[in-house]
């Protein structure tokens, strides 16, 4: 049987490729954990230095979950260590490699929320973003709730979240929900240019920029500059 | 004062404010109605507009909103909240629809955080929501200067997401039908989880997201927006 994730690395950059594409590439239960194991494989692989995630086929990126298999709902106290006992959103938070999302097509539900755990969105401008969870009497559960927000602000999460409507490439770059978008052609030629840029740098320095980002949006500014300024101290006196 | 009205079953909650002439009565007929919406309706989804050209902008207005809480009293209501400007939201008229969580206005619509033109600060959120949703720079440049700005310029910062070019009230009302036809627990969740997430950090959004979203799952609603999408069949909701 075929993987439902395909795992290229080509001089140095790690292609994870989500593949049913007859269905769109609808996350189930075998993507989650071949993510998984992918991720935690390209975190401490020191030959990796960025990872892009993107999706098989000609209609999109990701449909969102696999709804054929949210069978009876297990007891809350199950679902809820079910949740945690291999927190696949977490590592995407803490990979320490940049990662990036090469967008094209449908991008719903939880491939928007993949997406947007990504460190940079790279988007076709063919692209159709939709959260169609509250319709399905649900809300996201794969950051999207939190993720989203960030990227943009509590109004355009809520109209994006509680309306089920489309957003195109051109409004999602608008937003800040894609951060460039070039034309379906170029898309993989772009999304190869971008990661062969970032993995020039020093390992180092890309992991403690998107480290200092990350965390630092956490802290009030206060904390936040004291603490860029002791990791790029430290950083410093490392390199000279 | 203060109208509140009932449309499509209950389902959503309308108010409308019919005279500004004692702003601090509206502010407390506000806070009433907000209770009542909360605590004595079913309904899904609350309007807030008003019958004025200029919303409830009037220079004392300014003044007397220092006693005015009517910010707090929105954002405490627990279902999605759309704001509609018919007419301009100048000054406490631009921080009443601020308090809402999506808001849509006429493409003839002009906006103002010009209580500083009147000698005066922003009392009702306008320091507060204003930076978080359009970024501290652009707040800034609007309070410090009190300059008017046109309904494009609003779209493209995110004051509004919804511009009309015939009635905005029949455009708010129909994205209220929409959110109101969806699962009205997961609507809710949702909001807390976008709204109360951004005041935590990522890890501790990600865990109210994921609690949330657990809960969900003991409800019926989630088993019928399943079920129907599955069998193609539309989805009635219950609120349990």
């Amino acid at each position: 049987m075929d993987k439902v994730i395909i795992y290229e690395k080509i001089e140095g950059v790690a292609f994870l490729t989500l593949n049913r594409p007859d269905m769109i590439n609808a996350f189930n239960v075998a993507m989650r954990d071949e993510m998984y194991e992918l991720l935690r494989l390209t975190d401490e692989d020191p030959g990796c230095s960025v990872v892009v995630i993107r999706g098989a086929g000609d209609r999109g990126f990701c449909a969102g979950a696999d709804l054929t298999e949210f069978g009876t709902a297990p007891s809350q106290v199950i679902a809820r260590e079910v949740r945690w006992e291999r927190d696949l959103w977490g590592l995407f938070q803490d990979h320490r490699k940049p990662l990036i999302a090469s967008l094209h097509g449908h991008v719903i539900g939880s491939g928007v929320e993949i997406a947007s755990l990504c460190d940079i969105r790279i988007a076709s401008d063919n692209c159709k973003f939709r959260m169609p969870e509250v319709a399905l009497g649900m809300i996201p559960a794969a950051g999207g709730s939190q993720s989203i927000s960030r990227l943009t602000n509590s109004s355009l999460a809520l109209d994006m979240l509680l309306t089920n409507r489309v957003f195109t490439s051109d409004y999602a770059r608008k937003i800040g929900l894609v951060d460039r978008v070039v034309s379906p052609g170029t898309l993989d030629l772009a999304t190869m240019d971008l990661a062969n840029q970032i993995k020039m740098f020093d390992a180092g320095l890309t992991r403690h920029i998107k480290q200092m980002v990350r965390l630092g949006g956490d802290m009030n500014l206060h904390s936040a500059l004291e603490f860029e300024k002791r990791t790029a101290h430290s950083l410093n006196a490392a390199l000279s | 004062m203060l109208k509140t009205s009932f449309v499509q079953d209950g389902a959503i909650a309308i108010f409308s404010v019919e005279d500004e002439a004692d702003f601090n009565q509206v502010d407390r007929e506000i806070s009433k109605a907000c209770d009542s919406v909360r605590f004595e309706s079913d309904a899904r989804v609350l309007l807030v507009t008003s019958k004025n050209e200029s919303f409830l902008n009037k220079p004392r207005a300014a003044k007397d909103s220092i006693d005015a809480y009517f910010s707090q009293y929105i954002s405490e209501v627990e279902v999605p909240v759309i704001g509609v400007v018919v007419g301009n939201a100048y000054g406490v008229g631009l921080e009443l629809i601020l308090a809402c969580d999506i808001r849509v206005c006429s493409v003839n619509s002009k906006f103002a955080m010009n209580h500083i033109v009147e000698g005066f600060l922003p009392s009702n959120g306008g320091t507060q929501i204003l930076p978080r949703i359009v970024g501290q720079g652009r707040a800034l440049d609007l309070m410090l200067s009190g300059r008017t700005f046109e309904s494009e310029e609003a779209h493209d910062i995110g004051v509004v997401q919804y511009v009309s070019d015939s009635s905005p009230l029949d455009e708010a009302l129909n994205l209220a039908k929409t959110i109101s036809n969806y699962g009205p627990i997961a609507t809710k969740y949702l909001k807390e989880a976008v709204k109360c997430g951004l005041d935590m950090s990522f890890d501790q959004g990600m865990k109210l997201e994921a609690d949330l979203s657990v809960i969900l799952q003991s409800t019926s609603d989630r088993s019928e927006g399943i079920h129907s999408f599955l069998s193609g069949n539309q989805p009635r909701y219950k609120g349990i």
